[in-house]
């Protein structure tokens, strides 16, 4: 207790560091609680600012996606300016297109670029890809501020392979998208997806020797034996995606009240059709069959011995069998439409090849062969797909087909020489043009009955027609009598007659196979699946970044 | 130093009550500023819990496919109870924003509630989501 009396002088001192170090205890304890609470509140305007962000950008992509148009001419109006429920009155979700209004907002203005194959610059200076549109959406929210730059690509019909059925496949599988430069080597493949829409168990089976360059997604299970390779995700337990649902006989000519050739025979050997062509039962074709601008439509099963090659669509009832692909040609542009089953098989996948769309209501088996376009089994989910050795290769150019309109030109068959002829729709009022054969150096420099038209150039004779094109037949026999005595004045009668009638039929016969009403259309048999594609899988996410 | 002790030793009383007074003085400076600031504190944290929680609900609902966002009224989410027995009352719902196509965007709006002394709270997180594949 000596040491109380000896230090009882210094409580005054010893009060005052309490107090001041009390004091500071109680600053620091009151200036911890302030910054909890500023750091409380700081967390909860960022967390608002960002979903201010991330909604404006969803609303800009919904105009967008409504309204391809909404954005490109950097109108005032173009803009968005949104609040959210539970936020500060103040705070704000902006998006523009207008530099102007951007600046005043003091926000970078989005671009839209969807109109456009060729880049362009964007806010920032960033270079934005053709066919794409940068969305730049901030929020504010109690001074803080969020951003969120958003690109979204537009797509055509992205899937090498969707199924409603179960797919599996045996041995060799590749999937993916051919290269840029058309190259089909795996290093240079660009990514492609696989879709079952099937929700029976394990709905994706795989061999041991697969590539997929994309996705396989399905609702159901996937099963890949090691090592098969998937360079995308696995997307089990996925929502099916919308499958392309052609109904095949739109592409039947007597069905649409289109004219056609009647194929009047079962079977064929090796042969080519041209312009819309029908058989009534089921057709065999013993060899290869050539389309050259042809819609050719079987009430019954279409058996191919050989492979199918050309530009055209081949639409069936019933079912399809290929039995050899062709080689490979970047001429060839078909699409299989089957109510049925439709099975290609090949020599093997190197060298066999089919090019263009396959869609099928029934079950699918490749074998040993190369499709490069795309399938499509809208099928029921109890069907199957069968690949074995098969490599899908997605090519968007080649999946939408269109046939041509009907061929304006013929040829007449003259004593000495063929003369090419046809109907000219773009004049008006339309012509029948008989082209001179001299034209052609190929025979420019022979002998002809009268020698006066080696000079000749230029067509021979030019009828003017109706619109409807129904000539007066008087009409055109004359026409094409002068014709034929340009080219043989000594002509007895009997001969003339004999040509001009006959011209005469091959005359009226194009006529016949002409839409006088809309002869030019190119849409009159196509298959476009990017038309069944909805409109966010028009397109596809290429950036998301929130900062 | 004992010289300087012994001079100062008559003072001790004036100290005493001096020190006495103004460590009164903040005590009860302080015993006023505890009780409300720990007070805020626990409202603070309730608050920030309530909305860590609507953040991650929001988060989960997000995270889903698009077209399991079927639009709902407000529909109740379980309950959840903090460790300090605090219990927040989620509700969901989904909407159509404004007359935009609910093909493309959808709106996400979480309420949460809760009650504190009889005093009734809550906090909204609302956000947009759109209909694109990443």
């Amino acid at each position: 207790m000596n040491f109380g009396g000896r230090a009882r002088g210094l409580s005054l001192g010893t009060v005052l560091i309490v107090t001041v170090l009390i004091a500071t205890l109680g600053l620091a304890l009151a200036g911890t609680s302030v910054t909890h609470l500023r750091l409380g509140q700081r967390v909860s305007h960022e967390t608002r600012a960002l979903n201010l962000a991330r909604s404006v950008v969803a609303a800009g992509a919904e105009s967008v996606f409504s309204d391809e148009s909404y954005g490109e001419s950097r109108s005032t109006g173009d803009s968005l300016d949104i609040t959210l429920q539970g936020t500060d009155a103040a705070a704000k979700g902006r998006l523009c297109f207008n530099e102007t209004q951007a600046m005043q907002w003091g926000i970078p203005y989005s671009t839209n670029n969807l109109a456009d194959t060729g880049s362009m610059i964007a806010a920032e200076s960033q270079v934005l890809p053709g066919r794409s549109v940068h969305l730049v959406g901030v929020g504010e929210s109690g001074g803080v501020v969020r951003r969120v730059d958003a690109i979204f690509q537009e797509r055509q019909y992205a899937y090498a392979l969707a199924s409603a059925a179960p797919v599996e496949s045996q041995g060799h599988l590749t999937i993916g998208t051919v290269g840029a430069d058309g190259s089909l080597a795996v290093e240079d493949l660009l990514p492609a997806d696989l879709v079952s829409n099937s929700n029976l168990g394990t709905t994706v089976q795989l061999g041991a020797n697969t590539l997929v360059t994309g996705d396989v997604q399905t609702p159901g299970l996937i099963q890949i034996q090691t090592p098969g390779t998937v360079k995308g995700e696995l997307r089990e337990g996925a929502s099916p995606v919308e499958l392309p649902q052609i109904e095949i006989t739109d592409y039947d000519p007597e069905a649409q009240g289109s004219d056609f050739e009647d194929l009047a025979q079962a079977s064929y050997s090796s042969t080519s059709f041209e312009g819309a062509v029908r058989s009534g039962g089921p057709l065999t074709i013993n060899g290869d069959l050539t389309l050259d601008g042809c819609l050719l439509y079987v009430e019954g099963d279409l058996h191919i011995t050989g492979g199918v090659q050309g530009i055209g669509i081949i639409g069936s009832s019933g079912s399809i069998t290929v039995e050899k692909a062709a080689s490979l040609s970047s001429a060839n542009g078909l699409a299989l439409l089957s109510a049925g089953n439709i099975r290609v098989e090949g020599d093997g996948y190197l060298g066999s090849f089919f090019q263009g769309l396959i869609y099928t209501r029934g079950n699918f088996h490749a074998e040993q062969v190369t499709l490069i376009g795309s399938l499509v089994v809208d099928s029921s989910p109890s069907q199957t797909v069968e690949l074995i050795n098969t490599r899908i290769f997605h090519k968007p150019e080649t999946i939408q087909v269109n046939v041509p309109p009907p061929s304006t030109d013929m040829y007449f068959w003259m004593p000495d020489y063929r003369f090419d002829a046809r109907i000219d729709m773009d004049s008006s009022p339309p012509m029948l043009v008989v082209e001179s054969p001299f034209d052609n150096p190929a025979v420019g420099n022979q002998s002809f009955s009268n020698d006066a038209l080696h000079t000749h150039t230029g067509p021979f004779g030019v009828l003017p027609l109706p619109a409807n094109l129904q000539v007066d037949e008087a009409t055109l026999l004359a026409f094409l009598e002068s014709m034929v005595l340009l080219n043989s004045p000594t002509l007895p009668q009997n001969l003339l007659d004999q040509y001009a009638n006959q011209h005469k039929d091959i005359v009226q016969d194009l006529v016949g196979t002409i839409d006088v009403s809309n002869p030019g259309d190119p849409d009159q048999f196509t298959v476009r699946p990017s038309e069944f594609l909805k409109p966010n899988e028009g397109s596809r996410l290429r950036l998301w970044r929130e900062s | 130093m004992e010289r300087i002790l012994r001079r100062n030793h008559g003072l001790s009383l004036i100290e005493t009550t001096f020190s006495l007074f103004l460590l009164g003085v903040l005590f009860v400076l302080l015993a006023n500023l505890f009780p409300s600031s720990v007070a805020a504190a626990r409202q603070n944290e309730d608050r920030y819990q309530a909305e860590l929680l609507a953040e991650s609900l929001l988060a989960e609902h997000m995270a889903r496919d698009f077209s399991s966002l079927t639009l709902t009224p407000p529909s109740p989410l379980p309950t959840v109870q903090t460790e300090s027995g605090l219990e927040y009352h989620p509700t969901l719902e989904v909407f159509q924003v404004g007359a935009r196509s609910t093909d493309l965007v959808r709106g996400l709006r979480v309420r949460i509630q809760w009650q504190v002394q009889e005093v009734n709270r809550e906090t909204v997180h609302e956000v947009w989501v759109s209909n694109f594949r990443r």
